[in-house]
């Protein structure tokens, strides 16, 4: 199975709707393919939140309506994992189909904090968290808890962590903060949301859409292989996981890595899922980057970073990249093709392989891929 | 509210009727004493909970179930709370 083909919206507050963020995800897929839509098979819809943000579901047949098609489409939801888990699944149809197109969007910027926040929030369990008051934010500030308690404060290595991101979304101009400049004295002073949790630790609320066209076949030079593509659930509410450690994503990683007959060692590049500068930090332990405690170490000497040995979040991570929610797996995906095919300008690191890590809640589901380049 | 296989003792925090393992008609239990583990000041209000700041705790039970509460006021990690009371 072969990536072919990779297009996106520009990530941020947009003037635009669903339906226009889709068609030019979709258009600009197909462009980079070298294809038509007559020629994919099937087309597979991620998102989460356009039921209760917009008032519209059944975005499979909707899809059929603006591209005007008759195929199979199939829309997937779950939660910020949508795009892993929309992939996921439609890679199991590469024994019918010879090209297929996974589409994720999200619109979220038109509503107010309160709304969305509330909307977010139904992904959690009603009765364990919602009911009592538990909202996203909470759960990373408890997380950044836990963690100093077992192995020291970690506040300043969040800040580099976000800073990093910063600064690589700044090198990649469809990144939701591209352009704004953004030091670690502003994210040290930004407001704390929860606990010592601080907004410059949380990604943004943004809109976006991200196409990716997947081939049975080889078609070109600038393919690249899909080593493995693994899934790990667990408990939805976090209060079921009282650790400093994922176990979905412990396994789902393990299952992928295994899959593609490769060790952690063996990639070039990674995605990590920061909706929180501190799921960035955990999330380097529990992917076998260092041992439990040594992440901020790493942090500190830089190895995380675009001239690091490992460099994590090349387009500026859901931090600063952004995170539509149901097109953020995706435009994991599509960050990894462009790292692997070497088109990725000032950002670019040596990259043959890559790996991306897409979760969703806190970790109710985790999708790892593993891509190769030629 | 943990409810309790008398058969496979797995714990569920949702009601549910059976044990879909064992098939075994589920007990519910009443922790008696829950500590505190964590305590979190939350500023950011939603539609359900528009009324801030409030804490959220992570408390965990005599036989190691957990759960979250909302309280008005913090409490502090350590802390035993008896239900009983
Ligand atoms: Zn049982």
């Amino acid at each position: 199975m072969y990536i072919s083909g990779i297009g996106r919206t520009k990530f941020g507050k947009l003037d635009m709707t669903l339906h226009e963020m889709m068609v030019e995800s979709v258009q600009k897929a197909l462009d980079d393919s070298k294809t038509d839509l007559k020629n994919i098979d099937a087309i597979f819809v991620s998102n989460n939140l356009s039921g209760l943000n917009q008032g519209q579901l059944h975005l499979n047949s909707l899809l059929a309506t603006i591209l005007k098609l008759d195929i199979p489409i199939i829309r997937v939801e779950s939660t910020c994992a949508s795009g892993g888990v929309t992939f996921y699944n439609s890679l199991f149809s590469l024994s019918k189909f010879d090209n297929i197109l996974v589409l994720g969007v999200e619109k979220m910027s038109a509503l107010s904090s309160k709304e969305l926040s509330t909307n977010i929030g139904t992904t959690s369990d009603k009765k364990l968290d919602q009911k009592q008051g538990f909202i996203f934010p909470a759960g990373a500030a408890m997380i950044i808890e836990r963690y100093e308690k077992k192995f020291g404060n970690v506040m300043d290595e969040l800040a580099l962590i976000s800073l990093k991101n910063h600064n690589n979304g700044n090198l990649n101009k469809n990144a939701h903060f591209f352009g704004k400049e953004v030091n670690l004295e502003k994210i040290k002073n930004s407001k704390k949301l929860v606990g010592k949790l601080r907004l410059y630790d949380c990604s943004p609320v943004s809109d976006g859409s991200v196409s990716i066209v997947v081939s049975k076949n080889k078609k070109d030079k600038r393919s690249v292989k899909i080593k493995s593509c693994e899934m790990s659930t667990g408990p939805i509410s976090l209060s079921l996981n009282p650790g400093t450690s994922m176990p979905a994503v412990k396994k789902a990683a393990k299952r992928a890595l295994d899959a593609a007959d490769m060790k952690i060692t063996d990639i070039d590049v990674i995605e990590i899922h920061d909706g929180y500068t501190i799921v960035e930090l955990i999330t380097m332990e529990d992917l076998g980057l260092c041992k439990p405690g040594k992440a901020p170490g790493m942090i500190r000497k830089g190895k995380t970073k675009l001239k690091g040995a490992i460099p994590v979040n090349t387009d500026g991570g859901l931090k600063a990249n952004g995170h539509p929610i149901g097109a953020t797996g995706l435009a994991q995906i599509y960050e990894l093709v462009t790292q692997i095919r070497g088109e990725a300008g000032k950002r670019q690191v040596k990259a043959k392989t890559g790996l991306a890590h897409n979760i969703g809640g806190m970790v109710g589901s985790c999708v790892v891929t593993v891509l190769e380049g030629n | 509210m943990p409810y309790v296989c008398p058969g496979c003792k797995k714990t569920w925090m949702h009601e549910l009727k059976k044990c879909i393992r064992c098939n075994k008609e589920l007990k519910e239990t009443k922790p008696k004493k829950l500590k505190v583990m964590h305590c979190i000041k939350v500023i950011i209000p939603s539609l359900k909970h528009p009324d801030v700041p409030y804490y959220v705790s992570q408390l965990k039970d005599e036989h190691g179930n957990l759960y979250f509460k909302k309280s008005e006021e913090a409490l502090k990690p350590g802390e035993i709370l008896d239900e009983n009371n």
